[in-house]
């Protein structure tokens, strides 16, 4: 290739990165909660899972999941999120983080207690997250929100 | 383990290679994992990841997933660059450099990790690339020397070579053969000390945090100080040793007929003990 190639390349790379959102701008705002999918589970011990909604949960012995019961969640610019009744009264606190090549949302709660989600699907209206368990396997309960746009 | 290139090496030269950059490049593929939620060892999941994303039309991730790809890729490109270009260095030398260069950028990732990392994910995005530039300057300089013998992080390649060598091995037509025992150590030797270093960088991130990747950095010190107290020690050796000396006196023609001979024969003896 040409310098002149070379050039047209970089411009077009450097065009296409100006023009992308990065998910850490993407996700700020106010998310309601529209669906809770759990994945199947078919064990039978019932050491092996607990029952939420009617629903056999698997149970992780080295993980506590917290059953969101949260309508809507505000990301804020400045790391902190708070998961509010559909009222909007707030009932946690915590700080977000978003990891790997942002697929990952770490929800911080103090030094030892986080949850951890792989985002599946993230754009200006909807967002999808599941609840991960490890690098390579699918996560447990997929949640699925709407963008709040009443509140912005 | 880096002063011998391609067909001087030995096994031994091989193994010791294979053994300490393999434990290296486990333990920041683990310590990445768990700091950053990405591999930086291996680029072939990288590559599906990338499909992946540009099908999902995930254009940010796509970027920063080819920026990775790019930032291996470069690494690999500059350690060969470097032992091309710098061939009037000694093949100590030539070969130290891309280790230095790889030892100077796992020392600052892991500086800046300890103390600044406030885990954005644009610090995480160039954590990454750095840890993956370091790891494609590694596995470059070690397939080059060894003639491509060694690949420390290429565990695709190893599994699907360790496969056809164990059935060859299975076979009795080849159980004797040399060179196939000979690639079997060195594959699982490369194996058995990535994963003990994937365990080790794991168990250290958990302990020390972003700490570990001095341990590796102490890892790659190993390899670069082992050769050159093995450079020293020889040129020591050399120095004292009356058969050195009297060669340096023979090219500098300072030397009977009688005792060219001598020397002569001696040097076939040293040559074919």
């Amino acid at each position: 290739m040409r310098s002149g190639q070379y050039t047209l390349f970089l411009l077009v790379f450097l065009f296409i990165t100006s023009c992308v959102t990065r998910p850490e701008d993407l996700i700020i705002g106010d998310w309601n909660e529209v669906e809770w999918d759990y994945e199947k589970f078919d064990g039978f011990s019932p050491k092996d899972f607990k029952k939420i909604d009617g629903i056999n949960l698997r149970n992780y012995s080295d993980r506590n999941l917290i059953r969101h019961e949260a309508e809507i969640w505000t990301f804020h610019p400045d790391g902190t999120i708070e998961l509010k009744e559909d009222n909007g009264e707030v009932i946690t606190k915590a700080r977000w983080l978003l990891k790997g090549r942002g697929h990952i949302l770490k929800i911080r709660y103090d030094e030892k207690t986080f949850e951890l989600y792989d985002v599946k699907r993230l754009t200006e209206d909807e967002m999808t997250l599941h609840y991960d368990i490890g690098m390579e396997v699918r996560g447990i309960a997929k949640l699925g929100f709407e963008r709040n746009k009443k509140e912005e | 383990m880096l002063r011998k290139y391609r067909s001087q090496r030995s096994l031994k030269h091989n193994l010791q290679l294979a053994g300490t950059t393999a434990t290296a490049a486990g333990m920041v593929n683990v310590a990445s994992v768990i700091a950053f939620f990405a591999f930086t060892s291996n680029v072939t999941g990288h590559m599906a990841i990338f499909s992946e994303e540009i099908v999902k039309g995930h254009w940010h991730q796509v970027i920063i997933v080819f920026l990775w790809l790019f930032a291996f890729l470069f690494g690999a490109f500059l350690s060969n660059y470097i032992l091309l270009t710098f061939d009037k260095f000694n093949d100590y030398l030539r070969h130290a450099l891309p280790v230095i260069l790889e030892v100077l950028v796992l020392a600052v990732i892991g500086f800046y990790g300890d103390l600044y990392y406030m885990e954005t994910l644009r610090e995480t995005e160039y954590l990454v690339l750095g840890l993956l530039f370091a790891m494609g300057l590694q596995n470059s300089l070690v397939a080059t020397i060894s003639g491509g013998a060694v690949k420390t992080t290429h565990v695709t390649g190893l599994f699907t070579d360790l496969g056809m060598e164990i059935s060859m091995y299975l076979n009795p037509k080849f159980r004797t053969n040399k060179e196939l025992i000979d690639k079997l150590r060195l594959h699982f030797v490369i194996a058995g000390f990535y994963f003990s270093g994937g365990l080790l960088g794991g168990f250290l991130f958990l302990q020390f945090g972003f700490k570990v990747f001095y341990a590796v950095c102490i890892v790659l010190l190993v390899v670069l100080l082992y050769d050159y107290y093995k450079l020293i020690k020889y040129k020591f050796l050399r120095k004292s040793d009356t058969y050195y000396k009297n060669l340096i006196l023979l090219k500098k023609g300072q030397k009977t007929p009688k005792e060219k001979k001598k020397l002569a024969e001696e040097i076939i003896k040293r040559r074919n003990p």
